[in-house]
């Protein structure tokens, strides 16, 4: 897996032309499973999209690979960098087709999927665990279900570079730790990983960084340790983190 | 639901479809013609059979087969496009922004080519489906959203007509008959135009049916698998509003067919566009040439407008898709 860096330079990014997110300088190194937490609203999802490339930044840049990500061709983008969006829609599709597309940034027109693409997208399906939904409606699957499908995409899309909002969510706590493992494994082959979460203990747990968003601007960036006993997650969500082994433990102040 | 194990077969029964409702509509109608009569109409075109079949049957046919196409691929398109299986040309506005803007072009430039009424009906119908998106997009993300605002902007665009016609009685010899939507109006004349129009529109149509899979992924994934979704779907509009401009400007507001037709389709092949689309076109054609078929002899010696007989169908369709919608 060729290393890939992504980096945003004092990005400034929102709708319309009020900024959600300000100054926003942080550098996602590979190997290493980045997570961002913040309170619903802070804008966490919104470095994400600028992250991606899918909001274009109102001040700043973003940096992927050394170069401006708006200044890629978009197949070109797609096979560095892949993104897990929020809202995933429910198209009226197979599992298998849903995951054949991570291959349509590699395909020259007309871009046919040929036995290679399907093998890549059988071994991406096995590898969340679900090869036997193969050819089930996504229609027919439940939350979790469709949720693995869209990871198995990203797997198939095969970039060094992911960008997760939220993978977790829909995941019984089962299927949210094996998320998290998946998310360790993509990180030591090399990969940039980048991940949205609501869950504090998680993230700590799995996280090589933790990065924490508030009211659009970057509070702290720091591994899950000095995040723990830095009292900034505890401040910022109102809970108290304990440590408890390897695990942070989130309990009511 | 995917049901994509006999693809070949879906489309041998669609291109056989079409044949078959092409025969019976060249052979059917006031004059009956047997099979060596056609025959001998088509090798000798002064006899009687010959008159018949090329200065009625012939362009009346051909119209409904080009209009059916377009209009069924034109309806697979928008669906897919806007992510809403109730998004019929005629549902949201596009069929009344065409014909508003075949009606104008007609009151403004009398004796325009079919060629001007043509494109006029293209932008009209273009028109509307941007306002109707734009709507829905600012109203927010629920089906029925897009539905009401078609309806609203429909009624606008009718309404536009209607005056037009009003003051400018001369436009149209028979205004009614334009807004059912009727084939009796057909004329060699506007076939040219249309049938390019059907063959450019569908072949833009079918060389991106790979993006139009990934535009109905949503747009935040079909970015992330390298796309410019926006860009695409403005391309998608176009070629639909192309299709199904054209047809309307030749036929009037056929409605309903853009709704039926892309939802047979789905249901024996599955929605990937590759074999979607094709199947869309020719059930399209087939199943409007069926409808002016039945219009035009079940009630003989009167002729209805198909546009009654596609209302008749088309309603209670659209109200079961309604409630199963609800129950699923």
């Amino acid at each position: 897996m060729s290393e890939v860096t992504l980096r945003a330079e004092n990005l400034s990014a929102g709708y319309g032309r009020r900024p959600v997110v300000e100054a926003f300088s942080c550098a996602f190194r590979p190997g290493e499973v980045t997570v961002l937490l913040g309170r619903n609203g802070c804008g966490k999802s919104t470095v994400l999209r600028a992250l991606g490339g899918l909001l274009p930044p109102l001040a700043g840049r973003v940096l992927l690979d050394g170069e401006e990500i708006g200044a890629y061709r978009p197949a070109r983008r797609a096979q560095l960098l892949a993104t897990l969006p929020q809202g995933r829609d429910v198209p009226d599709i197979t599992a298998r087709r849903l995951v054949l597309h991570g291959r349509f940034p590699y395909l020259a027109y007309p871009r046919r999927y040929g036995p290679a693409e399907q093998a890549r997208a059988e071994a991406a399906l096995r590898r969340v665990g679900i090869p036997e939904l193969a050819d089930q409606p996504l229609k027919r699957l439940s939350g979790g279900q469709r949720q693995k499908v869209y990871l198995a995409l990203l797997l198939c899309q095969d970039s060094p570079v992911m960008l997760l909002d939220e993978p977790t969510t829909y995941l019984d706590i089962g299927c949210q730790l094996e998320t998290w493992q998946l998310c360790r494994e993509l990180a030591a082959q090399g990969r940039t990983v980048v991940a949205v979460s609501h869950d504090i203990g998680q993230s700590l747990r799995y996280g090589h960084r933790v990065l924490l968003v508030e009211g659009g601007r970057l509070l702290l960036d720091a591994c899950p340790g000095e995040a723990a006993a830095s009292g900034a997650l505890e401040r910022a969500f109102g809970v108290r983190v304990r440590r408890v082994d390897n695990d942070y433990l989130v309990v009511a102040p | 639901m995917a049901r994509n194990k006999h693809p070949g077969r879906a489309m041998s029964l669609g291109a056989l479809a079409v044949l078959l409702s092409a025969l019976l509509a060249l052979c059917l109608g006031a004059a009956g013609l047997t099979l060596p009569q056609l025959w001998e109409g088509m090798t000798c075109p002064d006899s009687i059979p010959g008159r018949i079949l090329f200065h009625v049957r012939l362009p009346r046919v051909l119209t409904t087969l080009l209009c059916g196409c377009a209009l069924g691929m034109a309806g697979a398109v928008l669906q897919t496009v806007l992510h809403n299986s109730l998004a019929g040309p005629n549902i949201i506005g596009v069929n009344a922004g065409a014909g508003l803007g075949a009606v104008a072009c007609m009151a403004l430039a009398p004796g325009a080519a079919a060629m001007q009424v043509s494109l006029c009906a293209f932008a009209g119908a273009l028109g509307a489906v941007r306002c109707v998106y734009l709507v829905g997009r600012a109203a927010g993300s629920s089906r029925l959203t897009l539905v009401l605002s078609g309806v609203a902007l429909g009624s606008l665009l009718t309404a536009g007509i209607d005056a037009i016609t009003t003051f400018v009685p001369d436009v149209l010899p028979s205004a009614t008959q334009f807004k059912q939507g009727s084939a009796a109006m057909a004329s060699a004349s506007a076939l040219p135009p249309l049938a390019l129009a059907v063959l450019a529109g569908g072949a833009g149509i079918l060389a991106l049916s790979r993006e139009l899979d990934l535009l109905a992924l949503g747009d935040e994934t079909a970015f992330s698998l390298g796309m410019r979704p926006g860009r695409y779907r403005l391309a998608f509009l176009m070629l639909a509003c192309l299709m199904a401009g054209s047809a309307i400007a030749v036929m009037g507001l056929v409605g309903f067919v853009g709704l039926i037709v892309p939802h047979m389709a789905r249901l024996l092949t599955g929605s990937e566009g590759r074999r979607l689309l094709p199947l869309s076109g020719l059930l399209g054609a087939a199943f409007l040439t069926l409808c002016d078929l039945a219009a035009r002899t079940l009630f003989a010696p009167y002729e209805l407008p198909v546009g009654i007989l596609l209302s008749a169908l088309g309603a209670p369709f659209f109200l079961g898709l309604l409630i199963r919608r609800r129950g699923a």
